[in-house]
Order: structure tokens, then sequence, then C-alpha cells
């Protein structure tokens, strides 16, 4: 355990490039840069398509991924978020677009001795009331209002420790921006890609444990008990780490599962949520759809626009190969979420559109 | 008396005569020099005008201020609604925290390791030693990062209770939430560890200059091993011991990966002195944990933050130079 960790950490924090051996027949050579959180679904696809070969994606952050590709050093970037970009070096005058390629949800770590997997029920409002340092022991009513009654009496009277990412990453933005729609009253603070520079109570609660990184942070809160975290599902998927059951926008209790994740992304295909010609999609957290968890985040390849490069060509056969193939037998097992339904379809029409 | 200035030697005058080779070799040497000093400034340059709209912005506040609030993204001269604050004090007093706490650790260990392979350890001993300590400098520090996670946390959390439940009457071992896996403390240890093998190595260097007639004399007059170190070797090699202790520093105040796995970065506060405590800061941390998501101004921000990293590790450097040049004067 302890050695795959380290390789993950290691492969996925600190070795910026992810080589890829070249098959017989290689297409182009494609370069990416960008979101850490779609890594592992990028590379695996790389991996499995055989007309693409992904010789180098580097998973620096959706920052960087954004700026790598705005100044047209990667043939594709990968971003957690969608932002405005200046277009320079090698890329001056081009267009671009963002297309949605894999969501995933975003698990609540838990470490309490007696309480299995799943068997923790929390809502939006307490996982703020908790972030914020409302709520400091974990058998405050806060937290047992929620429970059923086996669990209630289980909860004990310990300091909660919450790890958070330390670094700036998208699934902080997309937590804090989860926790500011659903609980406002408690989140005020707009959403931050850093949880400490965004918190309402001006720093993290005592005790808390800042994690350098994913994998880090689920190895924190494995090793300390009463500890409280957040990671994406796909960084978290094989640690056997328990995860909390939240409650959605319409009274359900929702584990973190590709297909309720992959439900709640497909509820954004009409046009108050995508916009067609940015590809952006607006993720409304308090969304009420059945059987969805709301707590996911997408990830968009960025890709040019009617681009006439010989590049272009196999990027959009890339991004088409993700949505279409890679996405539907792949993302659940590795923690992500396909995109499905009217989104998918639109995210292909923007696809069609990378090349002239 | 005059006669002697028939006496007194003419001075030789010697001609240099360069040949082609000893030109080119001259050329190269000053061409290395100048590109050093070239690069050193470029870098300088090159972060004074990445840093300049935040050092515009904030002036000197930047550096006492404690806030890392990104806001829109833009300055209040440009319009913004929701403007940004940057002040990295937090950062820069937790960054000189751990270089104390850490050469604190590393001072005596270096000192004691060098003084053993000169005047305690038999020679055949002194290799293996000695390829031991250099390898220890050698560990990329992810590693140190790594292992300070996995190995020193677990260790460290007990020494840091048992100190603070002993010594909790003295202010720098007290705490406000008894939570030690993140403190400067531990951050200081790692370093002290990768720091340890600059400090003997320098201090090692130093002692063989001690000349031997000193302490052959001070054995002639009865001087036992410890008395001798104590009254001749320390207080002759006073400067160079400094001198190592700074560069520990300069290196210490650069680590950006290993103590990003050991220290809780907290931007709104600083944490003057309670070392137990799970928050501090660390420039170069501050410059890891930001940099993947950071907007084009937060991006000149953490430039000029390593700005401020540079002059101080400059300073640093430059100090320990100096100690060391001046206590080679000293005969």
């Amino acid at each position: 355990m302890a050695k795959r960790l380290l390789t993950s950490i290691v492969s996925l924090g600190f070795v910026a490039s992810v080589l890829i051996a070249t098959p017989a027949q290689a297409a182009d050579n494609l370069k990416g840069a960008g979101s850490s959180f779609a890594n592992k679904f990028i590379v695996s696809c790389g991996l499995a398509d055989p007309n693409t070969t992904i010789t180098n994606y580097n998973p620096a952050g959706s920052g960087t991924g954004r700026s790598a590709f705005a100044n047209g050093t990667v043939d594709f970037g990968a971003s957690d978020a969608v932002a405005t970009l200046s277009l320079t070096g090698a890329r001056n005058g081009g267009s671009y677009a963002y297309v949605p390629v894999v969501g995933g949800p975003i698990a609540v770590l838990y470490n309490i001795p007696g309480i299995a997997n799943g068997q923790l029920r929390l809502d939006a409002t307490t996982i703020a009331k908790i972030y914020s340092g409302k709520v400091k022991t974990w058998n405050d009513p806060a937290i047992t209002a929620l429970q059923t009654s086996a669990v209630k009496s289980k909860l004990p009277n310990k300091p909660i420790r919450v790890a958070y990412r330390a670094a700036s990453s998208g699934t902080s933005e997309n937590f804090t921006d989860y926790m500011r729609q659903n609980a406002p009253s408690v989140w005020t603070k707009a959403k931050n890609t850093t949880i400490a520079s965004g918190n309402p109570a001006g720093r993290m609660p005592g005790g808390s444990i800042g994690a350098a990184n994913s994998q880090a942070l689920v190895s924190s809160v494995k090793s300390t008990s009463y500890a409280i975290g957040y990671a994406d599902l796909s960084d978290a998927v094989t640690s056997k780490i328990p995860f909390a059951t939240i409650k959605n926008q319409n009274g359900e209790w929702i584990a973190p599962t590709s297909a309720a994740s992959a439900k709640f992304l497909a509820a954004f295909s009409g046009a108050s949520g995508f916009n067609a010609s940015t590809g952006a999609v607006t993720l409304n957290f308090t969304k009420k759809v059945p059987g969805a968890y709301n707590m996911s985040l997408i990830t968009y390849a960025i890709v040019d626009k009617n681009s006439s490069s010989a590049k272009a060509a196999s990027v959009e056969a890339f991004v088409k190969y993700m949505l279409n193939t890679c996405g539907p037998s792949k993302a659940a097992s590795l923690g992500y979420a396909p995109i499905t339904g009217t989104l998918k379809t639109k995210a292909l029409a923007i696809a069609e559109g990378i090349r002239q | 008396m005059t006669s002697s200035l028939d006496l007194e030697p003419k001075p030789a005058v010697i001609h240099i005569v360069r040949t082609r080779g000893d030109r080119i070799f001259r050329g190269i040497l000053i061409v290395g020099g100048l590109i050093s000093f070239l690069v050193l400034a470029g870098i300088f340059g090159y972060l004074a005008q990445s840093a300049a709209p935040i050092l515009k912005a904030f002036g000197f506040q930047f550096f006492t201020d404690s806030s890392w609030y990104v806001g829109d993204g833009l300055l209040p001269s440009e319009g913004s609604m929701d403007p940004p604050i940057f002040g990295i004090l937090p950062m820069l007093w937790g960054s000189v925290l751990i270089a104390i706490i850490s050469v604190g650790i590393a001072l005596p260990l270096g000192v004691g390791i060098a003084l053993s392979i000169v005047y305690l350890i038999p020679k055949r001993a002194v290799f293996g030693l000695t390829v031991f300590i250099d390898l220890i400098a050698a560990i990329p520090s992810i590693i140190f990062g790594l292992w300070g996670f996995f190995v020193l946390i677990p260790h460290g959390v007990l020494w840091s209770a048992w100190l603070n439940e002993k010594l909790a009457f003295i202010p720098i071992f007290n705490v406000e939430f008894p939570a030690f896996e993140q403190s400067p403390f531990m951050a200081g240890l790692v370093l002290a560890i990768m720091i340890t093998p600059i400090v003997a190595v320098v201090s090692r260097q130093i002692f063989s200059l001690v000349p031997p007639e000193l302490i052959n004399a001070a054995q002639a007059l009865g001087g036992s091993r410890w008395t001798i170190i104590r009254d001749v070797v320390l207080p002759f090699s006073k400067g160079g011991i400094v001198g190592g202790a700074m560069l520990g520093i300069g290196r210490a105040l650069g680590e950006t990966v290993a103590v990003f796995f050991v220290l809780q970065l907290f931007f709104d506060e600083v944490n003057w002195y309670r070392i137990l405590e799970s928050s501090g800061g660390s420039v170069a941390s501050l410059i890891i944990a930001k940099f993947g998501e950071a907007s084009p101004l937060e991006v000149s921000a953490l430039f000029a933050a390593g700005l401020a990293l540079f002059v101080v590790t400059l300073l640093a450097n430059a100090a320990a130079a100096v100690l060391v040049n001046s206590s080679k004067g000293k005969k």
C-alpha cells in the first residue's frame, strides 16, 4: 500500500511528464498539459486509443494547462474551469474552444473508528460548518441530527481534524463553490482554488491538516483518527477509505459514484447550463436532479477552433475518442463520470469544429 | 649605514609573455566569471520586472501584511470590484523561523560530526563516514519530503507532544491546538537533516586548517582532548563554523518540496514563536502551493515573494562568504 501510494504521489504530483511508449503506427504525437484531476483519465485514454499517441501529459494544474495552451507550447490543454484566454506565441491570432470531456464526484472522506463506508451522512450546510470551524466535534447536534440512530450513538466527543488541499486545485475550487451555492449563509466567501485563502473564518479550523496533494490528503485522513477530508473519487477510489453519503437538493442520500455524478452533469445540457459557443458548463450545485450527486466537477479539453494544422485533426480524433469510447468504457472504473446524454452530443458538436 | 643602500637587492621585473593558449584560457575564465554574474543579475532583473505590478500597487506593505486574497484578479487602479490583498509576512517570517530551528539542530550535530571525523574516529573509518555524510547531501529533497511525511511525522508528533507536555511553561513550546503534525518544528527537523552535511563538511575543512603545532603545544601543556577542542580548535574555527551555518540557512530558506509536505501554511496570521503549533509559513512552499492555478496578477505576487526570498537568501550567503573568508585571515 505504502509503495503504491508513494509511486502514485511521485508520478502524479511531481514527475511532470508522463511518457507513454510509442506504438508501431503512430499518428501525430500529441502534447497536453493541465488538470491533475483528469490525469489518470487522459493518460489511460491515450494508452487505449489505437490512433493517437500522447507523448506527454503534464498534470501541473488547470491554470498551467490554460497558459500552456494559450502560448502554444501544447497541442491541447485540460482545465477544471473555463477562463478567457489571450492567445500568444504559436497560437497568436487563432481561436479556441472548451470541450467537456470527463467529470467526476468529489468524495468526502472520513476516519471515525466504528463507522463504515457510507454510514456517515452529511449535507452541504454541515460540511460548510465543519470547514469554517463552526462545528468542532463529531457529536455536535448539527451532525448527529442527520444520522440514522445506529450511527448517532457512535459519534464520539472528539475534535474534528479537517484535512484540505494546501496547494491550489480545481477540486478545492469546486468544493468551495458547492458550499458557497448550497450554504451561502455559512460559507460567505466566494469560491477559491485554495480553501485556506477562501475560508470565511479567515483561517482553517484548529487542528487542520494541509495536504500537499490529493494522495497526501487521502493518506493523512487514513492515518489520522477523527479526520475528514475531500478528494476526487478517482484519487480515493482504491484507498478503501469510507466515503460520506451526501444529501442532494432532492433530499435524497446519495453516495459518490460515477453513475450518480454523471446523472448530475448530464442535467446541464440545456440553454441555461451549456454555452454552445464557449463550451462552458455552468454547474448549478443547487439543482434538483433525482438520484444525482451534486458535488461533481467537469474537466474540459482546451482545443483549437477552425484550425488548419495537422495536429488539430489528431486532437479532434482524440477528444471524440474520449467522449465516445474511453468515457463509457473506462471512466467508471477509474472513479470518473462519463459525459452522457445531450451534453455529450453538444460536446461532440464542438469537437467537430476543431478542424477547419 | 649608507652602505646598506647599496646592498639592497633590485626588484626583479617579470615580463609576462602570454602565449595564445594562455590568452584563450584567460578568456575562458573571464567569460565564465562574468556569466555567473550575468545570470545572477538576469534572474534578479527578471524577478524584479515580473514583480513590479505588485510591488508598485502594494509597496512595502507587501512584506508586512498577512493575507493572500486573490479577489477578482484586478488591481484597484484597474477598476477592481473585489481587489486582491497580498502580504507575505507570515511566509517570510515562517521561512526565517524554520531556518533558525533547522540550524539550531543542525549546527551542534554537524560540528559534532566534524569534530569526531577530525579528532576522534580512527582514520580507517573516516573514509566510510565521510562518504555517508556526502550521500545524505545528495538525496533529492522530494525524498526527504516523503520520508518526513510518512516516517518522521508519526514519530515527531510524539516528541512534540512530549515537549509540549513537559515544557509548556516556556512560550515557544505552547500550542493553541494540540495537533503537532505540520509545525515549524517538524519542518525544521526535516531541514536539519538536509543541512547537517553542509555544516559538517564546512566545519571539517575548517578544523583540518587548525595548525598542528597549536594542538601539539596544548597537548604538551597537559590539555585533555576536550579542553583542546574547547580552547584551541573551536575559537580558531569560529568564523568558519558560523559560515557553514549560514550556508545551511541559505539552503533551508530555499527548500521547497520537503517543507511543503510537512508544514501547514497559514496565510492570514503570523506564527511568531509557537514552534510546535501546526501553523507556519515558507515563501518557497507558498510558491509551489499557489502557482498551479494562479491568475496573472497572482503570478506577479508570487514573483514578488520569490524576489523577497532571493534577496534574503543572497544576504545569508553573502554573510557566509564574508565570515568564512575573515576566519581564514585570522591565523
